[in-house]
């Protein structure tokens, strides 16, 4: 059965090195085919998660493609929800906003970066480190279990929970 | 009597890398007494790189070598292409289609299948092929066989036993590496059964109309040398101690669409060097409506007993450039031409990377031409997008061939449009699971 997965980032196209490190991940663990798509709605920044621009385009990729179920997936930075109460307050109402809409909830505590490099990285180096991450083929040496978790802990994600209900691994 | 063919539908399998059948359908998939191609002439062909887009192709051109070129497959050239452009997986090349024939009292439909694959001597021969028909009137009309041949051996052949002897000592030992029709044309010379036996005259007349159906289409690949399928066509041409009626009637077409004078061709004989003249003049108006300062094309022509070998150089005006130095873009206008006349007149063309080097603007209008004004068929290959928000208003125009070879056809969606489904990747099987910023890393730092 084929499938379309959305994924819902954060940032915009143009600096969308989160991109790199979900596509590595899941082309190193799992089997894309072409009865996979992966598609892309660039939010620009989480607080955008609702807008209308954003659900319109869910529905619109969800119409067009008629291959097979769509599923949408937001994939969230957590920043530093345990300190802060405006990125915890966020965090929760994305979570509820997905539950509520049947869609799924990736989060990378803190980032992304952090989740994959083990540090968080400034914007201007975040192309440079997403580039030298692919090239040396980074991915092979992610514990997977850092990449399984069910509690928003620093360098963790529950990314491969999500994807394993929609991907088959290699 | 006037006569066209129409292709229905071809399967191939184990060509490049298409191991599995692709059915490419040009038509409904039932034939009926309403007939009406007017909607169904044009294909383009889309696929990612390495989706076997070219395989099609060269599978048509693999069929019409097979049945038109003498000795094709004891050829070493052939052997060692086949071994290159047969599937690794499949090591078996198949070929079939159903087309129509149209005459002013019927129309018959006729399937032709065949099998390529290595034999005991390890060379590639022909180890099944077979040809069927049925009247084309009505939907549930049943195929009979003209001829099946399997293993070398003349299976069966829709005829009276004394035809039947007599065609099996015609083709001993070569139904391997000829196929029956091939063999039967050559031998068209020696027969005179056709005189006396009505089921001879049948399958004559069957298997002319394969020829007919074969000598219509043409087939544009890169740089593909066309030289030895002319000069096959003139030898049939000439081969005048035949059932004269029907061959003339069967070239009769091939006039029409001037196989003997096309402007890519350097040998002309002089029979025809009229007609080539006539031709490149068309040639010049057709190339003066993308280079309007073009004055003429001049043809130097040199003589060489019954042919001229001919240059054709670019006039413009102040100065000339032979046709080998013009700019790629106008010299792929050239060599396509012919296939232009034969689709405007009702040839099969097939054209493999259509768009590469041609102008979108210019292409989209040469599909619209062939669109509304075109007698013929036309399909072809194509990375341009362009074409499509004009092939879409017909219908089997838009065929999308994935990398695991499934071939998906158009189909309306509302109002989402066929190219932005595709470059969007959300045509079935052609995902496009790629971005911008996958190069990341690869490219650059």
């Amino acid at each position: 059965m084929a499938i379309q997965l959305i994924l819902c980032m954060e940032t915009n196209k143009k600096s969308a090195t989160d991109d790199v490190y979900i596509l590595e991940l899941i082309r190193h663990i799992y089997q894309l085919n072409n009865q996979t798509k992966i598609s892309r709605i660039y939010m620009g920044t989480k607080t955008k998660y609702k807008a209308k621009n954003v659900l319109q385009e869910i529905k619109a990729k969800t119409k067009t493609y008629i291959s097979g179920e769509t599923r949408v997936i937001y994939c969230i930075d957590t920043d530093d929800h345990e300190k802060n109460a405006e990125h915890k307050r966020e965090l929760i109402e994305i979570n509820r906003f997905c539950q509520q809409n049947g869609y799924d909830l990736v989060w990378f505590c803190h980032d992304v970066e952090d989740v994959f490099l083990g540090e968080r990285i400034a914007d201007s180096r975040k192309v440079s480190e997403a580039g030298a991450f692919k090239r040396k083929g980074l991915i092979k040496e992610i514990p997977l279990d850092r990449l399984s978790g069910s509690v928003e802990i620093v360098h963790t994600s529950n990314i491969l929970n999500i994807l394993d209900k929609y991907l088959s691994r290699k | 009597m006037k006569s066209n063919t129409y292709l229905l539908n071809m399967s191939i399998s184990g060509i490049k890398n298409i191991q599995e059948d692709v059915c490419l359908h040009f038509y409904k998939k039932t034939i009926d007494k309403n007939f009406n191609p007017e909607k169904y002439r044009i294909k383009a062909i889309y696929g990612e790189n390495g989706s076997g887009k070219s395989a099609v192709v060269t599978a048509v051109k693999i069929f019409q070598d097979l049945i038109l070129q003498d000795n094709y497959l004891s050829e070493s050239k052939t052997q060692n292409f086949l071994d290159e452009i047969i599937n690794k997986k499949a090591r078996c090349f198949r070929f079939s289609c159903e087309f129509l024939l149209c005459t002013d009292k019927q129309k018959i439909v006729y399937q032709y299948a065949m099998q390529i694959e290595k034999g005991k001597n390890n060379l590639y021969e022909i180890k099944h092929e077979i040809l069927q028909t049925k009247p084309g009137q009505y939907t549930n009309n049943q195929y009979s066989t003209i001829f099946e041949a399997e293993n070398g051996e003349l299976v069966y052949i829709h005829c009276s036993p004394q035809t039947r002897e007599t065609v099996e000592k015609k083709m001993i030992n070569l139904l391997s590496k000829h196929s029956f029709i091939h063999i039967y044309l050559i031998n068209l010379s020696e027969d005179t059964l056709w005189k006396a036996d009505p089921t001879s005259t049948e399958l004559l007349l069957h298997v002319l109309s394969v020829t007919l159906f074969q000598l219509q289409i043409t087939i544009y690949l890169g740089e593909e040398d066309q030289h030895e399928l002319y000069f096959l066509q003139k030898r049939l041409k000439d081969n005048d101690s035949g059932p004269q009626t029907l061959m003339e009637e069967l070239l009769g077409l091939g006039d029409n669409q001037n196989f003997f004078s096309n402007v890519n061709e350097k040998n002309i004989s002089k029979e025809y060097f009229e007609k080539y003249k006539e031709k490149v003049n068309r040639l010049t108006q057709f190339i003066r409506l993308f280079k309007s300062d073009l004055v003429s094309i001049d043809i130097d022509a040199k003589e060489n007993g019954d042919y001229y070998v001919c240059e054709l150089n670019l006039n413009y005006g102040d100065y000339i450039i032979n046709k080998e130095f013009e700019s790629t873009g106008i010299k792929k206008l050239i060599r396509l031409f012919d296939c232009f006349v034969s689709v405007s007149n009702g040839g099969i063309v097939f054209v493999d990377e259509m768009d590469s080097n041609l102008n979108d603007v210019y292409l989209c209008k040469l599909i619209e031409y062939f669109m509304y004004y075109g007698k013929g068929q036309l399909c072809f290959t194509t990375h341009n997008l362009d074409p499509m928000s004009i092939l879409k208003k017909n219908r089997n125009s838009i065929d999308f061939l994935s990398s695991d070879n499934h071939l998906v056809s158009w189909t309306a969606r509302g109002n989402a449009t066929p190219e932005n489904c595709y470059k969007n990747g959300m045509i079935e099987d052609s995902p496009f699971n790629i971005e911008a910023i996958d190069f990341v890393g690869i490219l650059g730092e």
